[in-house]
């Protein structure tokens, strides 16, 4: 038979009613009748338990009520059923027995029954529910003996409760009536029974921690986050157990008193609550809320709460006792309480960590990641240093498997970061859309990063197959992802003008060879052939005076044809382009004015870009030899190593250069830029210059962004 | 026997001018060419004695013109002529296997002569 939802619902409903019904019933008639063990009235303390218990049922209620097949929710309410009905028995005895002897029959059945009628509920709560959290299911077939093991303890420890022969025993004192349904056959066996069954109690307990223990090592995902509410619960109230039994010790109690030791018991027990509490959550609502937050603070505080205890206790109460003191010292308060203040910043700074340690693991905090990025983008300008550096800080933040950066160049997305690094390519391309949309990558989560409304690049976040992006994955990406969009505006921009710098100066030099081109095939060429024919026509010409004017045109054409020549090569050196930097420097080196030794080392070509620029440093600098440095020698040296160009023009002139002054010098630090190349000036007065450039070889002129558009 | 000469050059003002200039100078300019294919051809069909062969050629260098005409037998002795300093292409010049470099604007049948040096029999055969 498969019941309906609207049935299931119904009987959940009933189950409540049942409970609170026989709860308040029971607590309204029994009220000022309830006593302990010792005959202390303990109305407050019992109400408090049931409010306490009460949560299980309505939080099982509310998982019903949202999905009416849930096992849980079913526990939950079986467990409000029973607690239910051992409220339901209680009241009968009390009635029977005490308030109206005589007026309802069976009153020592009854409370031999309800004497053991806590252990399911019990049994119920410590092991059914912590073994079959969160599904319903046990965690593998493996503690299925577990199972079958609390379900004996249920059957028998009631059994040999209820039926054991001798005196009745129970809540209402009733000395010396035989139990009326005692079973004399299990007189040898019953208390072995019964001791057995409570032994096994807290074994079946343990049994189910330990259980939670293994499922929460190998869970993932959802499956993770619930018990992760679970455990927090369960964290916390532990800590208040230990804390209600340090107070009850008893030179703790007697330093505390009665009335405190009561707060601590009643805290701990209501804390119970916290159980069913953080089970609805975990079952209807846990994508809500960040656990991880919750329990690291939960953490910090129940610590700090054990270690103020601990030192407060430690030295009232042991050192107290030590030198003989009765009564809590003044003194040794103060002394705890400064101990307390002056160490409290450290230890709730290491208590963090610890937390922080025991919740995210290696992962690095929230927070951590934000203080990171912004430090870490502080330093950074390129795209090529910027954008791994921010998918290695998302990774790392939110424990993903795979991190990318995505940069949107026109209406194309290109991946530019990787994280952790691959040996695949860095840059893919990727589906094309309207300039404003956030393209369907892979990814568990695809976060865009915006300037204002400009949607400049995508963070995708994929997380290990079962791990699911937190609420607070979420919030910390969304925090980097507006940081990020403001760096990497600045860098785009600072990108724009690097490229732009870099076509500039290729475009120049693009120029300057078309230039020296044109004039070597067009200008020059003319003369060349005038003079040739000048020449020829005055060696042919009979008239001495016509003879000696063209022999003067063909001298003046001829110094034209050296001019021109000289002033092709400086724009543009042909000897560069085809021969390469080290014979365009053993050039330049000839027709200095100065001698010029060239030191080259180099064994290949180098990239055309550097080649030029390297040539018009030298041919800057030994210029600049010859005008001012008043030099009798200069060395131009070039070598290669590490990845890397080495270029040194060294004289030993007068000293004193100065490589702020002067467009010369400048002009030679911005060429190197655009090749990632270094200038630095050595020119100490009377010492000569030493002018010294580097040029990595390797450098892919950045990532070049492409501008917005 | 005046020696028999190539004019090997993309300008046609310079082989005009050479030619004239060549000519007036006792040597027999018998083709001109403008280019590096065109020269290899009438290399074949000429086999001169000597080649005045510019260095920038549109299709090909004259370094590796001069290189193919020698190892091929084609023709007796090269100079290469330039607008630019003979500096611009380091040790080129040698490497090629021309007896020499012009810059143009110094071409003259007495440079030539000087260059051909001794072996003025040779391409006066």
């Amino acid at each position: 038979m498969r019941l309906s939802d609207r049935t299931l619902r119904r009987l959940a409903w009933a189950v409540v009613a049942w409970f609170v019904a026989a709860m308040g019933i029971g607590s309204l008639v029994l009220w000022g009748h309830n006593t302990d063990a010792d005959g202390t009235a303990d109305d407050v303390g019992s109400v408090l338990f049931g409010l306490m218990v009460t949560l299980f049922p309505v939080v099982g209620l509310l998982i019903i009520r949202q999905q009416p097949r849930n096992r849980i929710g079913w526990l939950l309410l079986a467990i409000g059923f029973a607690w239910g009905m051992s409220a339901a028995l209680e009241l009968y005895v009390e009635w029977a027995l005490v308030l109206h002897p005589g007026s309802l029959p069976g009153g020592y059945v009854v409370q031999t029954v309800a004497s053991s009628s806590w252990l399911p509920p019990i049994m119920l709560m410590g092991v059914y529910l912590i073994l079959l959290f969160p599904d319903g299911r046990l965690p593998s077939p493996r503690w299925r003996p577990l199972a079958v093991l609390a379900a004996a303890v249920i059957v028998v420890g009631t059994l040999s409760f209820t039926f054991a022969p001798g005196p009745v025993e129970g809540e209402v004192p009733v000395p010396g009536v035989e139990n009326p349904i005692g079973v004399g056959l299990l007189d040898p066996v019953s208390e072995i029974l019964t001791g057995v069954s409570l032994v096994l109690i807290p074994v079946c307990i343990l049994g189910a921690a330990w259980a939670l223990v293994r499922r929460f090592r190998r869970s993932r995902g959802v499956e993770r986050l619930q018990l992760k509410w679970l455990a927090s619960a369960g964290a916390l109230i532990a800590v208040l157990l230990s804390l209600s039994f340090l107070a009850s010790i008893p030179p703790v109690a007697d330093e505390i008193g009665e009335s405190a030791m009561r707060v601590v018991d009643t805290v701990s027990i209501l804390s119970f609550g916290l159980i069913p509490i953080a089970i609805g959550i975990a079952v209807t609502r846990h994508g809500l809320y960040g656990i991880d937050v919750i329990i690291s603070r939960a953490l910090v505080v129940g610590m700090l709460g054990v270690f103020i205890t601990g030192v407060y206790v430690g030295i009232v109460v042991g050192v107290g006792r030590a030198i003989g003191e009765r009564q809590p010292s003044v003194a040794l308060s103060v002394v705890a309480t400064a101990i307390v203040a002056v160490a409290f910043q450290p230890v709730r700074e290491r208590v963090h960590s610890v937390a922080n340690r025991l919740v995210y693991g290696t992962r690095t905090t929230p927070y951590e990641v934000l203080s990171d990025f912004a430090s870490r983008m502080a330093g950074t300008y390129t795209a090529s240093e910027l954008l791994p550096q921010l998918a290695r800080v998302v990774g790392e933040g939110v424990g993903a498997v795979r991190v990318e950066v995505w940069w949107r160049s026109g209406v194309r997305w290109q991946r530019q970061a990787c994280w952790p690094a691959t040996d695949e390519p860095e840059s893919a391309d990727a589906a094309v859309g309207a300039a404003g949309d956030v393209p369907p990558l892979p990814g568990d989560r695809v976060v865009p990063v915006r300037h204002q409304d400009d949607l400049l690049g995508l963070i995708t976040v994929t997380k290990a197959a079962g791990e699911p992006v937190t609420p607070s994955d979420d919030r910390m990406l969304a925090a980097v992802a507006s940081q990020a969009g403001l760096v990497l505006r600045n860098v785009r921009l600072i990108d724009d003008l690097r490229s732009s710098r870099e076509r500039l100066v290729t475009t120049q030099d693009d120029e300057r060879r078309r230039l020296e081109r044109n004039l070597h095939d067009g200008a020059q060429q003319s003369l060349v052939s005038v003079a040739l024919l000048t020449r020829m026509a005055a060696a042919r010409a009979s008239d001495e005076h016509l003879r000696a004017s063209l022999t003067e045109a063909a001298a003046q054409l001829q110094l034209a044809i050296e001019e021109l020549r000289e002033l092709a090569r400086g724009i543009h050196p042909a000897i560069l382009t085809e021969r390469g930097l080290g014979p365009a420097l053993t050039s330049l080196a000839e027709r200095s004015a100065v001698p010029v030794e060239v030191q080259n080392d180099l064994s290949q070509r180098l990239p055309e870009a550097v080649e030029r620029t390297l040539y018009f440093v030298v041919a800057e600098a030994l210029t600049n030899v010859a005008k001012y440095a008043d030099a009798s020698s200069a060395t131009v040296s070039v070598t290669c190593e590490g990845g890397r160009v080495l270029l040194e023009v060294v004289d030993d002139g007068a000293g004193g250069a100065d490589a702020t002054r002067g467009s010369g010098l400048r002009g030679l630090a911005d060429r190197l830029a655009v090749v990632d190349g270094s200038l630095h000036v050595d020119s100490p007065p009377g010492e000569g210059t030493r002018l010294s450039c580097t040029v990595p070889l390797t450098s892919a002129p950045s990532a070049s962004l492409e501008p917005v558009s | 026997m005046a020696p028999t000469t190539l004019i090997v050059d993309d300008h046609r003002l310079f082989r005009t001018s050479a030619r004239l200039l060549l000519e007036a100078e006792g040597y027999d300019v018998v083709g001109e060419a403008e280019d590096g294919a065109s020269a290899v051809a009438a290399a074949e069909r000429l086999h001169p004695d000597v080649v005045v062969l510019d260095v920038q050629l549109p299709d090909m260098t004259g370094f590796d013109i001069a290189r193919e005409l020698l190892e091929r037998r084609l023709v007796g002795r090269i100079v290469l002529v330039s607008s630019r300093h003979a500096s611009e292409y380091g040790e080129q010049v040698g490497d090629s296997g021309a007896v020499g470099f012009i810059a143009k604007d110094e071409l003259s049948g007495a440079a030539l002569h000087t260059l051909l040096g001794s072996g003025d029999s040779d391409a006066t055969q």
